[in-house]
């Protein structure tokens, strides 16, 4: 199919961001307030803020099967559904069909996808932690894989500036391994998560118990009110779009703020198949695209193009986007789809009080406690030898009706219509060391219905990510030991990369285009107007959740673009 | 009140100039409908409904038929069961109401309060001790049961508390005596 080049002119933008997801939407709202007119290109469907969140406020019982899944609906999103939460009637929806967008597995890879407007900003978990000085040094100090261009110093100020305005509740705690941000207060710990930090800091000077730090607001700012959003509700019904735009998304935040300043135009349904490299002028001069419903090639052009597709999709467009200067893919290192990394998870420990049964919890609050990293920090590894370290994750609430209760009959109704003790738990989030030979590539025969190669995943955790999950378990047990804790009870399941959903890493940062795609601006080495500053960028993947520092990447990479393009360089 | 006009106040509330357009509070469709009930024969869907209300009798809270949640049972084990699970229901419904029959000579709905608990107790322990571990039928019915009841509209709203918009986090409210357990 030829594609449709008439009327260049109207195809013609300042900029151009792939993608309207955390990291696109913070593309688009930077380059739209410095005041370039800015393409938006968002290969799904349209999801309007609050309109079309058409689950948000819908009861179990107005919800089919009480929002069980259904034989079918899983048969049609295999793939989804192996997180065990996503496929339900109340927000299958934002998860992409399996049937449709098929990926090779030659290892297990859990691809977990939302194709629509602002993609899983709108799915996303919220936890927002900064990495820190340590994870910006691991690898240069241990020589694992390459270094960091960049240093904690310089990336600092940007956490600083996308926290006030995504807005992120939490405490200030002063810890080395986990810095301080711009914090809106946090959501107070209950009673049995106080006695935990309590006994875990009494054992263990070198560990920590702090609030969860988590994208939802709790004292909106003005500029947050003006963007018509509120503060939590405590409703924790999060994943299926919030009405008071209480929680960061694209739709509550980033993307509203492009528009409200008239330079964004956000096209739907605009499947990036490549970006169009000029081997005379050295470099991008638009996008190829196919478009998901008319199947019709377009052309946009634009002096600026930002890739913020995910961290998978950014790397398949780069492999796709194939000229004189790169024949096989915008990458000259060979390290273009390798060092896949994810975190590991599916391990932890759970238990209970029975103390404080004269108080219960009123609200679900949308986080809870987090563990920052000490092995390898504060204490050396306990069980087995491993570089790095993990998190965790937890929350102390009373037991509800899902608890296991004994009888039937009138005993067992009033039982189960009481409140159960006050359970608590941790899971951890195992760091993943970068490997070369964790690999995405795309398929060489394979294609889509949209006649784009499938992409091919070739990774698995390997000897370091297994070495801690020892510790991962045990600690969490002993650490709820520390409080008190009865009936502990551990588990550690087999992980498989992708279930985190912190899929990171494929087109690193570096140094030099001989070891890395993008250099220590997220530009494309060789290709300078053309960024990647997803979770493709990563160069090492620390143990915390990393949408916080994707965005802080963004607004620092659309800063300096913006910079070289009026200065004249790009 | 109304919980659309109830959430309008939370979203005016809260500060922040948030319109919530009518859409954002339409039913996605009925989740229930009665055509839906084709899975069971006419004496099985009796069945279903006098075993899930000796599971979950009505009291001062209405029981698991006032609640629907036989209906309920039933869209779900046609829809989401596996078949192999589907025929674990099945079967283990015919042989529940078979040893009720010929423990006490009728069948469940006849016995007494007192004996349907001693009954289910007494056929549970037996049945979990040959299942050697694996869920049993009477196991997978109950917590079908209890998830049925507190997701229903009745169960949620009458039995348990149940609250779409908390609009407040309270890590430590005071417990008082008879208080109803959250329904999510």
């Amino acid at each position: 199919m030829k594609p449709i080049t008439k009327g260049k002119a109207e195809h013609t933008y300042d900029a151009i961001v792939v993608g309207s997801g955390i990291s696109g939407g913070w593309a688009a709202k930077e380059l739209c307030e410095k005041g370039l007119k800015t393409l938006v290109l968002e290969r799904g469907h349209k999801l309007e803020h609050i309109v079309d969140y058409k689950t948000t406020n819908s009861a179990p019982w107005e919800l089919q099967w009480q929002n069980k899944s259904s034989r079918e609906m899983i048969s049609q999103q295999e793939k989804q559904n192996r997180t065990g939460y996503t496929v339900k009637p109340s927000q299958n929806y934002l998860f992409v069909d399996d049937q449709d967008h098929p990926y090779e597995e030659k290892k297990r890879f859990d691809w977990m996808r939302g194709y629509h407007t602002g993609g899983r900003s709108v799915m996303w978990g919220r936890q927002s932690y900064r990495l820190s000085p340590m994870d910006f040094s691991a690898n240069a100090k241990e020589g694992i894989s390459i270094p960091w261009p960049i240093n904690y110093g310089e990336i600092a100020p940007w956490y600083s500036y996308v926290e006030k305005f995504a807005g992120i509740s939490g405490t200030a705690d002063g810890l080395e391994q986990l810095p301080d941000g711009e914090f809106q207060p946090a959501m107070a710990l209950t009673p049995p998560e106080i006695d935990l930090k309590a006994g875990v800091e009494a054992k263990w000077k070198s560990r920590k118990v702090v609030h969860a730090r988590i994208a939802h607001l709790t004292k909106p700012t003005e500029e947050q009110i003006a963007l018509g959003r509120s503060s939590c509700n405590y409703r924790n019904l999060c994943i299926r779009g919030c009405p008071f735009g209480a929680y960061f998304s694209s739709q509550s935040a980033t993307l509203k703020a492009a528009a409200n300043t008239g330079n964004m135009t956000l096209r739907q349904h605009s499947i990036v198949h490549s970006v169009i490299y000029d081997d005379k002028a050295g470099k991008a001069i638009g996008v190829q695209l196919i478009d998901e419903v008319t199947l019709e090639t377009t052309e946009y052009y634009a002096k600026i193009i930002f890739i913020n597709a995910s961290a998978v999709a950014s790397t398949a467009i780069l492999m796709n986007s194939k000229s004189g200067r790169f024949p096989s893919g915008m990458d000259e290192s060979g390290s273009l789809g390798g060092y896949l990394m994810d975190h590991h998870l599916g391990v932890g420990a759970n238990g209970y009080v029975d103390t404080h049964a004269d108080k219960v919890q009123f609200g679900r609050r949308p986080g809870g406690f987090y563990i920052p990293r000490y092995r390898n920090f504060s204490e050396k590894p306990g069980k087995g030898n491993y570089l790095r370290g993990f998190g965790y994750q937890g929350e102390g609430m009373r037991r509800g009706w899902a608890r296991p209760i004994p009888g039937f009959g009138a005993d067992f109704k009033k039982e189960l219509t009481s409140f159960g003790p006050w359970g608590i738990g941790m899971y951890g989030f195992g760091e993943c060391l970068p490997y070369e030979n964790n690999r995405i590539s795309l398929s060489p025969n394979k294609t889509d219905k949209w006649g784009l190669p499938i992409l091919v995943a070739d990774a698995e955790f390997q000897e370091n990510e297994h070495a801690m999950r020892d510790d991962m378990m045990t600690d969490a047990a002993e650490m709820l030991e520390a409080m008190g804790a009865k009936g502990i009870s551990t588990y550690n399941s087999d992980p498989s990369i992708g279930l985190g959903i912190h899929e990171m890493g494929t087109a690193r940062m570096g140094s030099s285009p001989k070891e890395s795609v993008l250099n220590s601006h997220n530009q494309v080495w060789g290709a300078p107007n053309v960024f990647c500053t997803d979770g493709a960028a990563m160069v090492s993947s620390g143990c915390q959740n990393p949408s916080l520092t994707y965005m802080a990447l963004t607004a620092r990479a659309a800063d300096f673009a913006v910079s070289e393009m009026k200065k004249g360089n790009l | 009140m109304e919980r659309r006009e109830l959430l309008k106040i939370m979203a005016m509330a809260v500060g922040g100039s948030v319109a919530l357009p009518k859409s954002a509070f339409a039913r996605i469709g009925e989740a229930f409908n009665p055509a839906d009930l084709t899975f069971f024969r006419p004496a099985q869907r009796e069945q279903v409904a006098m075993l899930a209300e000796a599971i979950i009798p009505e009291t001062d809270t209405p029981g698991a038929i006032a609640a629907g949640v036989p209906g309920w049972i039933e869209v779900i084990v046609k829809d989401c069961l596996e078949p192999e699970d589907q025929v674990v229901i099945t079967e283990g419904l015919a042989a529940i109401m078979l040893r009720c029959a010929k423990d006490y000579g009728k069948g469940l709905d006849k016995l007494s309060a007192d004996e349907q608990v001693a009954f289910l107790t007494a056929y549970d322990k037996e049945t979990t001790a040959a299942r050697q571990g694996r869920q049993t039928f009477l196991q997978q019915f109950k917590e079908l049961t209890k998830f049925c009841y507190v997701n229903s509209e009745v169960g949620a709203t009458q039995a348990f508390d149940y609250q779409l918009v908390p609009g407040k986090w309270v890590p430590d409210m005071p417990l008082v005596p008879g208080m109803k357990a959250y329904s999510m």
